[in-house]
């Protein structure tokens, strides 16, 4: 049960870095809250669908194809919309990427159906250490793994890394230094689409493909990298982490103790846990609580 | 077709007033709302369950306009200190945490059955619903003209500015938002009371972007405007059902209104940002001021 849930909670945290990392990213170097990210994750499951399914090819490269057209998508979507407006406010950049995201998953929707579809057939789990683990849930956790360290790796030790926090910091003055901000935005959109459809893709295959998934995990991903701090990757990372482990046990957590303040009341009769519908409402509970005590997040830098 | 046309204006007038009261909001005083749907669910639950325990329907109107405004004053104190985006993403929690409540507090909420046989409205629907319109029209004109009113949208331009004579902006967003929530409760009392029935899934973050097209597309800051915003969508919502049979599967035709109405606000923001109808604006000449 307990060995259970840890598996469950690690599989939970690395689809929810690999979604918030992009989405922090972008957040870092164009200052907005970008709402239509989670709908790259459902394009980037519809692209490994196609390959998949339709084209035949092999689930693994269907997936990695997915995501990369995925990147290549979140290129063409800046370049036609956010590009143009690169001096707006970040509330109007927001309600811009809110109106994207209606606009696309809708098209998904029109295109293939409000049905649920499956990247494979159902694969029989793995039996470790008395947990039964899936295949795809190994692939998103080492898949997770590999993209953190190569996140890692890309912000500090390549010229695009350093031209990424450069630019994020103070971009006329990168500018002015000779980086090419608008080349560097161009490939902050590429690796952040493509982490998102990576995600979805893998999602996808855990468990279904359909339109509306991206937005059913809209408030866990924005909950994950506020946690950690909005706009810091490593933050992302840790909020993923810590959400993961949350929601699957905080649904143990009696809060009896707490609610009769220490026994000075008798409010319940000892034993109050989250009820199990609720624990959907977990993420926004955490979202709320970090907005209101701490809105800069865990590693946050402070708002101004 | 008489028929259609008295639905069509009765949502426009229910919509209109949410849309209006969002305008409250979003176009005079810059609050960046994502969950404007919640006071639609708190005044249609309120005055749902108020009128269901057999007490009259005034008393379910003003329940539902009065806990609407309890539940602004609420948020209002609790995110005092969150702007722009923080906010925008904790109304968005706010309003899907009470979703989740009306889902799962069956015993209480009716959970995903809703409320069934709500007491309907007395008379006209069409009518009760023209006169609110009207009524929340004018008391809008009458705050964003007013002393309180300019305040409003100065705090929009500047805040500092606001602060530097001497205005506490938390005590004047506080009372847009206060207001902005109980308008919004009143259109909810009117959806529970028209429709007789009401479930959660009436109430998903999605309604608030609806509304949030209505008011973007036709002209933030402009009540005049957002009744045209209004009238256009519902129309684009609406009219979808005559098309042709066999033309367009029935989801088909429902994804493709939506991806309308996302354009609609993509659009807008990027070709034309104060919408069909700008805001009206007086221009004051230097000299003016000085004699």
């Amino acid at each position: 049960m307990w060995k259970q849930c840890i598996i469950n909670s690690i599989v939970r945290a690395s689809e929810l870095a690999l979604l918030g990392v992009g989405l922090t990213l972008t957040f870092d170097l164009l200052q907005f809250a970008n709402f239509a990210h989670l709908t790259l994750a459902v394009i980037g499951a519809y692209f490994a669908l196609i390959f998949a399914q339709t084209l035949g090819v092999n689930l693994f490269l269907a997936i990695v194809i997915g995501a990369l057209f995925t990147g290549l998508a979140a290129i063409v979507i800046d370049w036609l919309t956010f590009k143009r407006l690169r001096a707006e406010s970040d509330i109007t950049l927001m309600i811009l990427s809110m109106g994207l995201s209606i606009a696309l998953r809708n098209l998904v929707r029109f295109i293939w159906g409000p049905d649920i579809h499956s990247l494979t057939t159902f694969g029989k789990p793995y039996h470790i250490l008395g947990t039964f683990v899936m295949r795809s849930q190994i692939t998103i956790v080492i898949v997770g793994l590999v993209a953190m360290v190569g996140i890692h790796f890309l912000l500090n030790n390549t010229t695009l890394g350093r031209a990424m926090r450069a630019t994020s910091e103070n971009r006329d003055l990168a500018r002015a230094s000779g980086i090419p901000a608008e080349r560097v935005i161009k490939w902050t959109w590429f690796i952040g689409g493509a982490l998102a459809g990576l995600g979805g893709a893998l999602i996808g295959w855990e468990t279904q493909v359909y339109p509306f998934m991206g937005f059913d995990i809209i408030i866990p991903v924005f909950c994950a990298i506020l946690l950690g701090g909005l706009g810091n990757p490593y933050g992302a990372m840790l909020g993923a982490l810590l959400l993961g482990f949350g929601e699957n046990f905080l649904v143990f957590v009696n809060f009896g103790p707490l609610i009769n303040l220490g026994g000075l009341l008798n409010v319940t009769d000892g034993v109050t846990t989250i009820p199990i519908e609720y624990k959907i409402a977990i993420s926004f509970f955490i979202l709320i609580g970090v907005l209101l005590l701490r809105p800069s997040g865990l590693l946050g830098r402070g708002l101004e | 077709m008489i028929e259609f046309f008295i639905y069509l204006g009765i949502q426009v007038c229910i919509y209109g007033i949410l849309a209006l009261s969002l305008n409250l909001q979003l176009g005079f005083t810059r609050l960046v709302n994502f969950g404007q749907v919640l006071f639609l669910l708190i005044g249609a639950y309120t005055s749902a369950l108020i009128t269901s325990a057999g007490l009259p329907l005034i008393v379910g109107f003003l329940g539902g306009v009065v806990v609407a405004g309890v539940a602004g004053l609420m948020i209002s104190f609790t995110t005092r200190n969150l702007s722009g985006t923080y906010w925008a993403i904790a109304t968005l929690g706010f309003a899907e945490l009470a979703r989740i409540f009306a889902l799962n507090e069956t015993e209480f909420t009716g959970g995903a059955l809703g409320i069934r046989g709500i007491q309907p409205l007395p008379f006209s629907p069409f009518l009760i619903t023209f006169i609110c319109l009207v009524a929340v029209y004018i008391i809008s004109e009458l705050i964003v003209n007013s002393p309180f009113g300019r305040v409003m949208k100065t705090i929009r331009e500047d805040e500092d500015l606001v602060e530097s004579v001497g205005k506490s902006v938390f005590k004047v967003k506080m009372q847009a938002l206060v207001l902005s929530s109980m308008i919004g409760g009143l259109s909810g009392v009117l959806y529970a009371h028209y429709f007789s029935y009401i479930d959660p899934m009436a109430f998903m973050p999605i309604e608030t972007f609806i509304v949030w097209a209505m008011v973007i597309l036709g002209g933030v800051a402009n009540n005049l405007g957002v009744i045209l915003g209004t009238i256009i969508i519902q129309f684009i919502y609406m009219g979808f059902r005559f098309l042709p049979t066999g033309f367009m599967s029935g989801t088909r035709a429902g994804s493709f209104r939506m991806i309308l109405i996302g354009l609609a606000i993509v659009l807008v923001i990027m070709f034309r940002k104060k919408g069909l109808l700008g805001e009206k604006t007086k221009e004051y000449s230097i000299d003016k001021i000085e004699t």
